[in-house]
């Protein structure tokens, strides 16, 4: 586009202004002609050649210079300054001047720049706006998916904020080994945490009449097969049983970090102490403490089977209590067992004689829940100690023991009584089993 | 930017009051100002001394004849305001300015003399056609 015409045209139509008449303004000139009145077509056409050359880049130049003259007599807004692709375009013919051509003028230069300068900037602002906005949607939709999953992060943070250091500080080193598990005997007595966790003892395999005889004083229908026989058990393998119920220095620990829901309670319902066993404890509250000391432990921790139950706390007796057929003074907490915690309160566990496992207050004091639902009497009940869980009668769960409010004769090992899965109350706690790997 | 980010970048172009254009790349400018170069006449002020003007009119039709846009001013009076910024407007949008060089043309003080000062100051390309001494 440059070289053509301008190269072709130049010895003919371009010559350097020398004459002495022409004055100074006229230094600029790129083209002379002369007259000569009988060639007039031919010089003509010659400047007809001329003024065509380098028309495409000449006219950008007039149209910017226009656009430029706009821009500045309207006190240059940069609504009139050159923008994106027009700039683009402008920027390159500036750099792409024909030889021949006038040079560009500074105004023009300055335009561009100027238009160059604002497309900058509104980029800029743009990025800004698109970086502000697209921050803006993340931190929303952050925020939203967080909200939503609030109870999610919440445990997540918590897990590693709080319960997994108190699990490495209070529970691993511990927790028995496979090797020590296996060499447990009956009897024996272990704890797997520091401090704050039940201490457990293993109670060996064997089998045993559940229920009670038909002869037994005070006994309720619910306690045999419903044709007056008790029911057999046999239990194949060890396994352990808290030697008291769950205390409330138990519950606290799991509350404070975390991993159970506190529990409340007015006075004159059982009340509070820290060796006292815990109440106002639902049978979920329980499932839910269960399963925190398991995953602390990484040990199958449960409530007991009602059979376990029994088991544990007849402790190979046949008698109603397993002290012997009379309730006596002085052997339980209940409404009148002849302790000074009678009808008042819970007493702080182990304030009782064990049994023959070494098992505190397996009778009175808290009715203690297990796994088991509720069931009119034994037929149909599994006979190898595992909790009876299908065809309940509604969702009642079982519990067992009597407590410092009920009558004497419901602290018998027979005993069988049941609430809402829900209930909670200051007679209501529960004590921990937990599987031995044989 | 308008390229670059597509989509969005449209959409703010068009925040921007800059209308999304189809693109035009730098590359394709010489393909542009070539199909310019041969539909495009150029638009040409002519520039003269009243006493030229027989040959201004000549020079005005030939152009025309051969195809140009011509701007001419006719005018008689040379001197208001007005017809200046006219004229500054005409110069401003011409691409060449043809000067009818002859001594009256270049009498100090002279309309055509200030025409070629304003279009020099343009930078506009400028061409002369000189009179022989016989027409003076």
């Amino acid at each position: 586009m440059q070289r053509r015409s301008t190269s072709a045209l130049r010895p003919i139509v371009f010559r350097p202004v020398e004459d002495k008449s022409v004055p100074q303004e006229l230094a600029k000139l790129n083209f002379i002609f002369f007259d000569d009145a009988t060639q007039f077509e031919q010089s003509a056409d010659k400047l007809a050649d001329a003024l065509q050359t380098d028309i495409g880049w000449i006219r950008q130049h007039t149209e910017y210079g226009e656009a430029e003259r706009r821009w500045s007599a309207a006190g240059r807004p940069s609504g009139l300054l050159l923008h994106s692709p027009t700039l683009e375009v402008a920027e390159h013919w500036l750099v792409t001047r024909p030889h021949y051509a006038p040079e560009p003028t500074g105004e023009i230069r300055a335009f561009a720049v100027q238009s160059r300068k604002a497309a900058r900037s509104a980029q800029r602002v743009w990025r800004l706006v698109l970086a502000s906005t697209f921050t803006f949607m993340a931190v929303t939709i952050l925020g939203l998916i967080g909200w939503i999953n609030q109870d999610y992060l919440k445990a997540q943070i918590n897990w590693y904020w709080t319960m997994r250091p108190y699990k490495v500080e209070n529970f691993d080193r511990y927790v028995l080994s496979a090797d020590a598990e296996r060499a447990l005997n009956p009897g024996v007595s272990f704890r797997e945490c520091a401090k704050d966790c039940p201490e457990m003892i293993v109670v060996p395999a064997g089998n045993f009449l559940m229920g009670s005889p038909t002869t037994e004083k005070d006994r309720y229908d619910n306690e045999d097969d419903g044709s007056g026989r008790q029911h057999k058990v046999t239990i194949a393998t060890p396994f352990a049983v808290s030697k008291f119920d769950v205390t409330f220095s138990d519950w606290d620990a799991c509350v404070l970090v975390g991993g159970c829901p506190k529990v409340g309670q007015a006075d004159g319902t059982g009340g509070r102490g820290e060796d006292r066993p815990v109440t106002f404890v639902s049978w979920y509250g329980a499932r839910v403490y269960v399963a925190w000391l398991s995953t602390m432990t990484g040990k199958t921790y449960r409530l007991l089977s009602e059979a376990e139950w029994e088991y544990a706390a007849r402790a190979g007796t046949a008698t109603a209590y397993y002290w012997g057929d009379e309730v006596g003074e002085g052997n339980a907490n209940c409404s009148d067992c002849g302790s000074e915690w009678d009808g008042l309160r819970t007493s702080p566990v182990g304030s009782f004689k064990p049994n023959a496992f070494a098992l505190h207050d397996m009778a009175g004091n808290v009715w203690q829940w297990v796994e088991d639902c509720e069931h009119v009497n034994y037929k149909g009940a599994p006979n190898d100690g595992s909790a009876w869980t299908s065809e309940c009668i509604l969702d009642r769960r079982v519990v067992r023991g009597g407590s410092w409010l009920n009558i004497p004769p419901d602290s018998r090992s027979a005993v069988r009584s049941n609430w809402p899965a829900g209930n909670r109350n200051g007679r209501l706690g529960f004590r921990v089993g937990r599987t031995l790997t044989p | 930017m308008c390229l670059r980010l597509g989509l969005l970048a449209t959409l703010g172009c068009s925040l921007r009051g800059t209308p999304a254009k189809k693109p035009i790349l730098a590359r394709v400018d010489h393909v542009i100002s070539n199909a310019v170069e041969k539909t495009v006449k150029a638009r040409i002020f002519i520039s003269y001394s009243r006493k030229d003007i027989a040959f201004a009119d000549r020079l005005d039709a030939g152009l025309k004849a051969r195809g140009f846009d011509t701007l001419i001013d006719r005018s008689d009076i040379r001197a208001f305001e007005e017809w200046w910024k006219r004229i500054e407007v005409l110069i401003a949008g011409a691409d060449t300015l043809v000067f009818v060089l002859s001594p009256d043309a270049v009498q100090p003080g002279t309309a055509a003399l200030k025409e070629v000062a304003f279009a020099a100051s343009l930078n506009k390309r400028l061409a002369a056609y000189r009179l022989s001494s016989s027409r003076g």
